[in-house]
């Protein structure tokens, strides 16, 4: 079993290294949708430190909401996710894998890129690591969410908007702690019950979405 | 065991459906409308004036039923999809489908009446307050499913793939629900749960849940009525659904 | 009725598509050493057919039973057994042939490096086993799926097309590697449009939708 998700695992990671553009559009997008906000509101040093936090994680969850089309959509178009369905093995466990590689080639990138943006936006030191450490928890969920609904939209042509209805209101509860507790350590508040929350809400994420994935997928792919 | 099962997939099998709940819905329906109807009269006209708001607050007997009807549909949209998935039990499905618009139309409900109330109290017609929030974001989850179900073309599949995401969705409502309180603890609490010391006065309660049950009753009323339909829909190859359909046409023509 | 407990059995399955009925208490069964040649117009259920006995799809009522056991309560072992075929290729155009293959034989019993060259070797693409997939032909595409299938040592091929894009000469190695399956006590399940010489191994057809069955 393990065997299996480590094959998965290789097999798309050198899909991704093929296909450098998957790796690299997310990251420019989430680059250039905060780079916006200040030409759109306004380049002021108080203004931009207090919503920087909320506008760093928009533009996360946006980024990797607008790649899970990669997660399942070339495995269905070319059947090779027909084939995993028929596997012996369970389909939750590789379709862990695929999870786990959307989130080192969309959500990883953004965490090393996060404290770029953070001084741009004049977060301070602490602030900018808590935006990372925020990161690190989040991302993750909002791949293993995101991943339920790509697998419900896969089967259907032009899925892409409805993605973003079924998956944006379920990654809210993520965007609420993260930012707030980004904004808590400017303030030089205590963060570490939005960083509790986060992380029992990944376990949580971790243990159920594979599950909740696989069944969509057999249900998409009848 | 097995023969309870037996019974239920009995109950449960779409002719039965079809003519138990043709007989239901009329009581349903009447009911709902006697509650309604003195719910109304007492919330309008005998329940006391609020010392703090006025006559405004007498919105509360539409706002906070349509609150409660919105989350429980949502519920057991969850669970007949549930159903449906283990028990394989098609009438469930049709149960889920067909609360999906009455269940939105209800948070609908419950915004536009929460904001009207908001009006008069915050001085705006909008306030990101908790409860308002949340119920913006189960409306959203409505129409996703909405969405998800009409953009599948094959009904099984649709069916199978909302029942999933309704009960993802039914998952994750407590987690919203809380992270919005939490990130925002300004408006009032729930007045009516708190059972052990109610702080809402009997005669207002009493308007309250004839409303509550006027609208619980109207909903069965109206689901069985769409899922009656959809039955219909759903078993149009089968020879009971051709009897039924020549009966109907046969005694328009007489 | 033999009382076996080898092969497939399907029992009164019934299937639909939207509201329209496709077939209905379609029974029928296959022994080891058989061919099933699925037959009907465009439309009729064929493809919907396979994709129930793979286990891809739901029926709307029927059983499924593969040596004894119903495929949908023993789907680890019953995907153990077949081999599937559909109307996409099953490979990735980013990979080679071996990656590919490596890959798929991943999901079920690993193989050694050589007996995944020797595979390819077998099915002709010598000298391509190094080459992205989106520079073989389409024909070669199938070889490298029929490679899949023979490498899975499923008894059950499900084919759904497989001639499709291939050549004579593939046409014909296709049906040597597929009276070779059927030798040693393979089960294969096909639909093909295109008229081809099966008529020497024990072969049956079944007609969509009535699905009766003629040999």
């Amino acid at each position: 079993m393990y065997k299996v998700f480590l094959s998965l695992l290789k097999r798309d990671l050198r899909l991704a290294f093929r296909h450098k553009s998957e790796i690299l559009n997310p990251l420019f997008f989430f680059v250039i949708v905060v780079t916006l906000f200040p030409l759109g509101i306004s380049p002021d040093k108080q203004i931009l430190a207090e919503i920087g936090p909320g506008i760093i994680w928009v533009a996360a969850l946006l980024a990797s909401m607008l790649s899970l089309e990669s997660l399942f959509r070339s495995d269905f178009d070319d059947g090779t996710l027909e084939l995993m369905l028929l596997s012996e093995y369970p389909l939750s466990i590789m379709v862990l894998a695929k999870i786990v590689v959307h989130w080192l080639i969309t959500g990883f990138p953004i965490i090393i890129f996060s404290p770029l943006l953070g001084t741009v936006m004049f977060l301070n030191d602490d602030a900018i690591i808590t935006l990372m450490i925020t990161l690190l928890l989040g991302t993750p969920i909002l791949s293993l969410i995101g991943a339920i609904g790509m697998a419900l939209v896969v089967a259907l042509k032009r899925g892409g908007m409805l993605l973003s209805l079924l998956v944006l209101p379920l990654y809210i509860p993520v965007l609420i702690f993260s930012s707030n507790a980004v904004g808590s350590s400017m303030a030089g508040l205590s963060i570490s019950g939005q960083l509790y929350f986060l992380a029992a809400f990944m376990v949580f994420c971790l243990t159920l979405a594979p599950i909740a994935t696989s069944a969509a997928l057999r249900i998409s792919l009848e | 065991m097995k023969a309870i099962m037996k019974w239920i997939y009995h109950l449960a099998s779409p002719k039965h459906f079809y003519r138990i709940a043709g007989k239901l819905i009329p009581w349903f329906g009447w009911i709902a409308a006697i509650l309604l109807i003195a719910g109304s009269i007492d919330g309008l006209f005998i329940a006391p004036v609020d010392y703090q708001q006025g006559d405004s607050y007498r919105i509360i007997f539409i706002h906070v039923p349509a609150a409660w009807m919105s989350m429980f549909i949502y519920m057991v949209m969850a669970t007949s999809g549930a159903i449906a998935l283990i028990w394989k039990i098609k009438l469930a499905d049709v149960i889920a489908s067909s609360s999906a618009p009455i269940g939105a139309a209800f948070t609908f409900l419950a915004l536009v009446t929460g904001s009207i109330w908001g009006k008069p109290m915050w001085g705006a017609w909008w306030v990101w307050d908790a409860r308002l929030t949340s119920e913006l974001i189960l409306l959203f989850l409505y129409l996703g499913y909405m969405a998800l179900e009409s953009a599948i073309e094959d009904p099984r599949s649709a069916a199978r793939a909302c029942a999933i995401l309704a009960i993802v969705g039914v998952v994750n409502i407590p987690i919203i629900h809380y992270s919005v309180e939490w990130w925002n603890t300004l408006h009032q609490g729930a007045t009516v749960t708190k059972l052990d010391k109610p702080s809402i006065h009997i005669s207002m309660l009493i308007p309250l849940m004839l409303m509550a049950f006027g609208f619980k009753l109207y909903y069965v009323a109206a689901v069985l009525s769409r899922a009656r339909n959809k039955v219909l829909i759903t078993e149009q190859n089968s020879s009971w659904v051709k009897e039924v359909v020549a009966l109907e046409s046969g005694a328009k023509n007489v | 009725m033999s009382k076996t407990e080898t092969g497939l059995q399907v029992k009164s399955l019934s299937c639909e598509r939207g509201y329209r009925e496709l077939f209905n208490d379609l029974n029928f069964e296959l022994l080891p050493g058989e061919i099933l040649h699925v037959k009907g117009e465009n439309g009729a259920g064929k493809t919907s057919l396979l994709r129930i006995l793979a286990g891809l799809a739901l029926p709307v009522s029927g059983e499924v039973i593969f040596d004894g056991c119903d495929c949908r309560k023993y789907r680890s072992e019953y995907n153990e057994h077949i081999a599937f075929m559909g109307h996409k290729p099953g490979i990735k155009l980013e990979l080679t042939p071996v990656e590919n293959i490596q890959s798929y034989c991943d999901l079920g019993q690993r193989k050694t490096q050589q007996q995944i060259m020797d595979t390819l070797y077998q099915v002709g693409l010598y000298g391509f086993e190094e080459m992205y997939c989106n520079q073989i032909s389409a024909g070669q595409k199938r070889r490298v799926a029929l490679a899949q299938a023979i490498l899975s040592n499923a008894k059950l091929w499900i084919l759904d097309e497989p001639f499709t894009s291939l050549d004579v000469v593939g046409v014909d190695f296709f049906l040597k590697m597929i009276q070779q399956h059927v030798d040693n006590g393979g089960m294969i399940l096909l639909t093909t449009h295109q008229e081809v010489n099966l008529n020497n191994y024990m072969i049956k057809f079944l007609q969509l939708p009535d699905g009766s069955i003629s040999h």
